[in-house]
């Protein structure tokens, strides 16, 4: 139990520096994609000289904005389930299964993470189009987005592995 | 063992409670693990991000953000007076000033949520005051919250629109008259109901002057729908471009014309909704990978060809889909659920003559309302959060409501004009 609750500390001392690291960026990100569409539309309708680079720079700004806020999200428990089940399973089995969802939650970030990293190497190979720069940088989101929620999952299958723990003691 | 199977595990995932962006990779993902097919893994992965890298779908968090920073910026309050000075003299007044500052707040946000947490917060004190139960407040405000997303703009219809590669102007215009009739129905019980049970009057009639500074001070807000609507059709600007159009209007009106915002509460508004379509952008991301498998599987072609077998009749098959939308609508929110059966059910009907457009607001009205339909409808939760009143006693309450609404549904089915006058009339399709 006392490794189980260290880890769990650890995690949730990384994931709330996160949470604020993300939270101070990308109200910054959401800003800038306004702001670039907004020229895109002045440019385009008032001076009817469109610009090339405002609509790839809003998309890399979304992605950036999504990948940094995600693993929040998923801590406060926004992403949507049907939990009906769990909810009317009796206590010990529905801690059990909210523990298997939480460890194939892992697995698959834990996956997703590792494909990240040779999507964003192979970024360099390729350029963005309208301006010069390699898709890497906008890539490298995608690690973010997934190492970050990797990160939370395992504090919340970490969660559910301890309530489980102390079930079991208590009965 | 066939890779169709992930359909099923799918199923059985989101059921046990898995949450839907992962259950969406886990079933094709394992299937293609357990098939040997993991050469296809790193397709799965790349569809997630070509899902996410899409312009059209940045309309998502402009439009989230807009209907935050109008809610925030204390412009409910004048559209809540401008009803009221319409509709607060006569029997049940403010219930219909609950449903009518839906269909207005409507144009503002495409969120049934933001509605039923924004008027609800206002209107359900004020009701109870005015010696309105309070469960009977709640549900109002939650079935009248449905028409949010369904007036333009609208979330879902964006989402409907990237995932079914079908036209957001058709979209928002077709949603304007069943959006209309949902409203005006909720607004017949509602006076039935008045004279019934002697519903009272919330204010003496307003005098035409007193009308005219409440729509004075509504009007600003009341011209966003105008802007967003009048510039896609115009074609001023893409659905993108007018979300960002709506942001900014949004943030002028609010940090300047009423002053109800400060600058130092943007970051927290703007990250709020940076949340709420970071989860969105991933299960569409999720959605497209999701596809991916659909179209290897062949799986469509077997549903499609088992939903033919059921019945010859469109019409029947409209009804029993309906039915099957209902269902599903009582469980999943909204957008997850058109993510989930759009690309499955849509090819289906469009190949037996049904207009997609038509099709789309079917869909979209059906699982919207489903948001307010026990046992897991949304904006129940949310309507008992702002309340204090048990999701139980809400949905007993809203039952009403929710029989005129299906009778809409229906209407909307079986007349397909409903739907698509407004776009043909504006020139969007033939």
């Amino acid at each position: 139990m006392q490794i189980i609750n260290t880890l769990i500390t650890s995690l949730e001392w990384l994931n709330d520096r996160y949470t604020r690291f993300s939270f101070g960026l990308a109200w910054v990100l959401v800003s800038l994609m306004v702001a670039s569409i907004l020229l895109q539309v002045f440019m385009r309708y008032v001076l009817n000289n469109a610009l090339p680079w405002p609509e790839e720079a809003a998309r890399a700004l979304m992605i950036w904005m999504m990948g940094l806020v995600a693993a929040p999200a998923l801590r406060r428990g926004d992403f949507v389930a049907i939990t009906l089940l769990p909810d009317s399973l009796p206590n010990l089995l529905g801690k059990i299964l909210q523990l298997i969802l939480g460890i194939i939650a892992v697995v698959i970030l834990f996956m997703l993470a590792e494909m990240s990293i040779n999507f964003f190497e192979r970024g360099f190979r390729t350029r963005a189009a309208s301006f010069n720069m390699p898709r890497a940088w906008v890539y490298l989101a995608m690690c973010v987005c997934y190492f970050s929620m990797l990160f939370a999952a395992l504090e919340i299958a970490l969660k559910h592995f301890r309530s489980l723990l102390v079930g079991a003691e208590k009965a | 063992m066939s890779l169709s199977l992930f359909l099923p595990l799918f199923l059985i995932l989101i059921l046990i409670g898995m949450p839907i962006f992962f259950a969406m990779l886990a079933a094709p993902g394992g299937m293609l693990l357990l098939l040997n097919m993991d050469r296809d893994l790193p397709l799965l992965f790349r569809n997630i991000y070509n899902g996410i890298d899409s312009f059209p779908l940045m309309a998502i968090p402009f439009f989230m953000l807009a209907g935050e920073l109008m809610n925030r910026g204390g412009i409910t309050l004048s559209l809540v007076n401008f009803s009221q000075s319409l509709l607060g003299h006569i029997r049940g007044g403010l219930a219909h000033v609950n449903i009518m500052t839906s269909m207005l707040f409507a144009g503002l946000s495409g969120s049934a949520v933001a509605d039923t947490s924004a008027l609800g917060s206002m209107l359900i004190p004020a009701m109870e005051k005015n010696g309105y139960k309070r469960k009977f407040a709640a549900a109002i405000t939650a079935a009248s919250s449905v028409i949010g997303p369904i007036i333009p703009p609208s979330g879902i219809m964006i989402i409907y629109a990237y995932t079914m590669e079908v036209s957001v102007a058709s979209l928002f215009a077709a949603g304007i008259l069943p959006g209309v009739l949902v409203g005006l129905s909720l607004m017949a019980v509602t006076s039935l109901m008045a004279k019934r049970y002697d519903f009272p009057i919330a204010s003496k009639k307003a005098t035409w002057g007193e009308r005219g500074q409440a729509a004075k001070s509504a009007v600003l807000p009341m011209l966003t729908p105008v802007i967003i609507l009048g510039g896609i059709l115009g074609g001023v600007f893409t659905p993108t471009e007018a979300s960002a159009v709506a942001v900014a209007y949004a943030l002028v009106l609010s940090l300047f014309v009423t002053r109800t915002l400060t600058f130092k509460e943007l970051p927290a508004i703007f990250n709020k909704a940076a949340m709420a379509s970071a989860v969105v952008l991933l299960l569409v991301g999720a959605a497209i990978a999701f596809k991916t498998v659909v179209s290897l599987s062949y799986v469509a072609t077997d549903l499609a060809a088992w939903v033919l077998s059921l019945s010859t009749s469109v019409l029947i098959l409209l009804f029993l889909i309906n039915i099957l939308l209902f269902v599903v609508g009582m469980f999943l929110d909204a957008g997850p659920a058109i993510i989930i059966l759009g690309p499955i059910l849509g090819p289906v009907f469009v190949q037996m003559g049904i207009d997609p457009i038509h099709f789309a607001i079917i869909m979209s009205v059906n699982l919207t309302v489903g948001l307010a339909t026990p046992p897991m409808g949304l904006v129940l939760f949310v309507a008992s959060s702002v309340s204090g009143e048990k999701v139980e006693t809400i949905s007993r309450a809203i039952l009403p409501f929710l029989a005129v609404e299906i009778l809409v549904i229906f209407l909307i089915t079986f007349i397909p004009e409903i739907s698509l006058t407004v776009p043909r009339i504006l020139g969007l399709m033939n």
